[in-house]
Order: C-alpha cells, then sequence, then structure tokens
C-alpha cells in the first residue's frame, strides 16, 4: 500500500520524476498544495473503497505517506 | 442504476413547492427594490423545516440527506419567487450549519444546532477577503492562540447573511508557515467585543438576500470555539465547498422549471398573426434548449447529491456541478426573457430580476473560473 500511494504521489505531483520518502512531510514543501490534497483523498477512497469523513483528517494524520498508510489501515480494519 | 426520486422524496419536493408559493412569495418586487430581507420568510422557511433538513433530529432537525435536501430545494425553487431569501437560507445552511454538524464539538452543537434550526438564530460565514478573494491561503485574517482564548484580527468581504446574522463561521490562518494545514476555523458570535458587521451592500441581484463586511479587531475566541482541531480549516473548507457547491443550484433547478413550464405556456397564448408563437423555430428551438440544459442540470445535480449522500470525496464533481448549473440557470433566464419579447424586459414580468438573480451565480461560492480552476487542477 505505500508503494502504491508514494507511485501515484510521484506520478501524479511530480509528473513521474523523483522521488518522495515515506515519511516525508507533503505539504509544507509545496509539493502537494490544497487541490492535490483533496485529488489525493479522492484516490485513496476509490482506490480502497473508502468514504473518508473529513473531520477525521488532520494535520496529524494525513501529512507523510506513513501517516497516510497507517489512517488507510485503521480505517480497512474498522470496515 | 436508479435515476428516479423515491415515493417520500417526491412528496416533500411537492409539499415544498406549496409551501413556497404560498408563503414566501409575497411583495417580492418591492423587497427587491428595498434590498429588504424577511425576517417573516426565514421564519416560515424554519417552521418548514428547511434549516434542519440535513441536521439530526436530536438536534431538532429533520435528518435527512444530500438527495432529500436538493429534491426539496427543487421545489422551494419551483414554488418561491423570493430567490434572495432561498440563497440566504442555503448560505446558512451549507456553509454556517455543516462546517459545525460535521467539525463542532458536542458542546458546540448542544449550543447553537437547535437555535439555527429553529430560525431563532442566523448564521454567515466569513472567508473571503478584499486582498485574496478566493484563495484562502492567502487570507491575512489571523488567529493566535493564547491560554485559553485565541486573539483574532483581520477582516472578510462578500459575507452573506453578515448584516442579520447572530453567529460566524470565520476562517483565520493559526500558523501561515504551514499553508494548508496553517488554516483554523472558529465560531465566533456576533456580540463578540471588537466584531464590527458593515452596512448591507447594495446589489445587481439577490437584493434580499443581505451581504456585508465583517471586521475583527483583537476578538478574544474562546479557545473551545475551534472547530475541528487547530490547522484542519483547509480539509474544513474543502468539506464545507463541496457541500456547497454540489447544492446550492438545486433551487435554481427549480426555477429553471417553473421558468420553462412559464415560457411553453406563452409560446401557445401568445400570437402573432393567427399564429402561437411555438410554432416558430426560432422559439421552439430556444424551449428545446432550455429543456435539454435543464435535465442536464438536474443529472449534475442529484449526482453529487448522491455522492455527498455516499459521504464520498466529490471535489471535481462539486465544482463541475456549480460551473454547469449556474452557466445552464443564467442561459435559460436569457431565453426566457427572449421568448416573452419586450415584455420579459418588464419588470413586472419578473423574468429580469429572475436574470439579475440568475447572474450572483457565477460569483458565489467561487467564479466559474475559480470552478474551471479546480477541474483541471484535479485532473492535469
Amino acid at each position: 500500500m505505500k508503494d502504491e500511494i508514494k507511485k501515484y504521489i510521484v506520478d501524479t505531483f511530480m509528473y513521474g520524476e523523483g522521488s518522495v520518502e515515506y515519511d516525508q512531510e507533503l505539504y509544507e514543501s509545496g509539493l502537494i498544495n490544497s487541490m492535490g490534497f483533496f485529488r489525493l483523498l479522492t484516490f485513496i477512497e476509490e482506490t480502497y473503497d473508502l468514504s473518508i469523513d473529513m473531520s477525521e483528517l488532520s494535520v496529524d494524520n494525513f501529512t507523510t505517506v506513513n501517516d497516510i498508510t497507517t489512517m488507510i489501515n485503521s480505517k480497512l480494519e474498522n470496515k | 442504476m436508479d435515476f428516479s426520486l423515491n415515493e417520500n422524496q417526491i412528496d416533500l419536493k411537492k409539499s415544498a413547492a406549496e409551501f413556497a408559493e404560498k408563503k414566501l412569495n409575497d411583495d417580492v418586487e418591492e423587497r427587491d427594490r428595498k434590498s429588504e430581507f424577511s425576517r417573516d420568510g426565514w421564519n416560515a422557511c424554519a417552521d418548514f423545516g428547511l434549516q434542519g433538513i440535513l441536521v439530526p433530529e436530536q438536534f431538532g432537525g429533520m435528518g435527512l440527506n444530500a438527495i432529500d435536501y436538493a429534491a426539496i430545494m427543487e421545489g422551494i425553487g419551483y414554488g418561491g419567487t423570493d430567490n434572495g431569501l432561498i440563497f440566504s437560507v442555503n448560505a446558512h445552511v451549507l456553509v454556517c450549519i455543516i462546517p459545525i454538524l460535521h467539525h463542532g464539538s458536542d458542546a458546540l452543537k448542544e449550543k447553537y444546532l437547535p437555535a439555527l434550526v429553529s430560525g431563532k438564530m442566523i448564521g454567515a460565514n466569513a472567508m473571503t477577503e478584499a486582498d485574496s478573494g478566493s484563495d484562502m491561503f492567502s487570507n491575512s485574517t489571523s488567529a493566535e492562540k493564547k491560554n485559553d482564548y485565541y486573539v483574532l484580527n483581520g477582516s472578510k468581504t462578500f459575507a452573506t447573511n453578515a448584516p442579520v446574522a447572530d453567529t460566524f463561521i470565520v476562517y483565520a490562518a493559526t500558523n501561515k508557515s504551514k499553508g494548508f494545514f496553517g488554516l483554523s476555523c472558529f465560531l465566533v458570535d456576533r456580540e463578540t467585543e471588537g466584531l464590527t458587521v458593515g452596512n448591507n451592500m447594495e446589489k445587481m441581484g439577490l437584493r434580499t438576500s443581505p451581504i456585508s463586511d465583517v471586521a475583527f479587531n483583537n476578538c478574544k475566541i474562546p479557545a473551545t470555539h475551534i472547530l475541528g482541531k487547530e490547522g484542519s480549516g483547509g480539509i474544513m473548507f474543502g468539506d464545507t465547498m463541496e457541500w456547497e457547491r454540489g447544492l446550492i443550484m438545486a433551487s435554481c433547478i427549480g426555477i429553471m422549471e417553473r421558468q420553462l413550464y412559464s415560457c411553453r405556456k406563452y409560446a401557445h397564448v401568445r400570437k402573432l398573426g393567427n399564429q402561437s408563437i411555438g410554432k416558430f423555430q426560432a422559439i421552439a428551438h430556444k424551449i428545446a434548449d432550455m429543456k435539454v440544459r435543464l435535465e442536464t442540470s438536474r443529472l449534475m445535480l442529484y449526482k453529487a447529491a448522491w455522492l455527498k449522500s455516499q459521504k464520498k470525496t466529490a471535489t471535481l464533481e462539486t465544482a463541475a456541478t456549480k460551473l454547469y448549473i449556474s452557466e445552464s440557470y443564467i442561459q435559460n433566464c436569457r431565453e426566457a426573457m427572449k421568448i416573452y419579447g419586450a415584455y420579459g424586459y418588464m419588470v413586472e414580468y419578473g423574468l429580469e430580476r429572475e436574470l439579475r438573480d440568475a447572474l450572483a451565480s457565477q460569483y458565489y461560492s467561487g467564479t466559474s473560473e475559480i470552478q474551471k480552476n479546480i477541474i483541471s487542477s484535479m485532473i492535469l
């Protein structure tokens, strides 16, 4: 899952060039902007067949590939 | 796949249309002229249940979903002609009640939702700023945390309902360096010391919906009045905008339906020589175009409503819905005026007011250009 998300980020926001670390902060560096946030969220919902309540999202659980994967796994376990 | 509304939704839509026609249409022309908001109309909407459609029953609402909301507001638009009042109700529900409902603490929900549903309180959303427009990440309004409160400074403009509002949803930077995660959202009472509401701005259309500036000068906001976590304002704004863009045009679908009915009728009774004007292709084709725009707009509305009822993220779909319906709505208003000829230009027929009201839809909830920016940024 981590690699799938990482690949999506690189393909979508870096046009396939470069790389992203699992613990890299994705927003402050400008890699993902506000629209990119919602694009990534849509990708996750579609890929893992989830509905993510936006009130569950915050700076604590959606800023690195590691955070995002943890959040998705938690959602899948409780599905 | 099922494109039909269920029986309950059809009944709700019908009763909404009947309610609006009976209770909301008095003196609209005069109130439009005076830019006058109808508190009686607001209270009637609350008694009917409009403000509480999406709010759970425990807070006094109807506990219905986004599709129900779309159906009811479509009925309201069909029966009602006070488009400004209906716009104010939409703003109150979609950008004030929704963020409290989705992101507010239990204490805030218990304190504010019953009053916002009953009509006792009116809500406003203050996001747009004079120097940054729809770009919320360039906003200069700030909130600095001090002990158990935040100090809010800055000013907002084009805040719908502000002149009559009791409470405000305010977006402010809590940490500018964090960009998307540097914004926070607050619930601010009108009585807060240092909060100033400007005079009602005179507008071209939607004149019965009040709008003004709001300024914050060292306003002390209890820390308990933050919605969600500090830094979650960007997410909240995106969530709220999806609801607004997905559903705010529902009443306009009702208006388009009413206009089409009126134009069809007029095309039959209005004669040139011995012939109904509907027999002329120039008129008949306009009516065909109006029908196609109405049906395609309705499909987009209910697709967006369905996505939100499924709790799906729908950033692209709701921006496309808002863009398409607003442009179609304006186009249909223009066609209706042309079908009526010079009569359509006369105030007493109400069509010029409908067009003035419709033109606002290119601006509110993000301009058509902003919707295109969103759509393209989601696919490029």
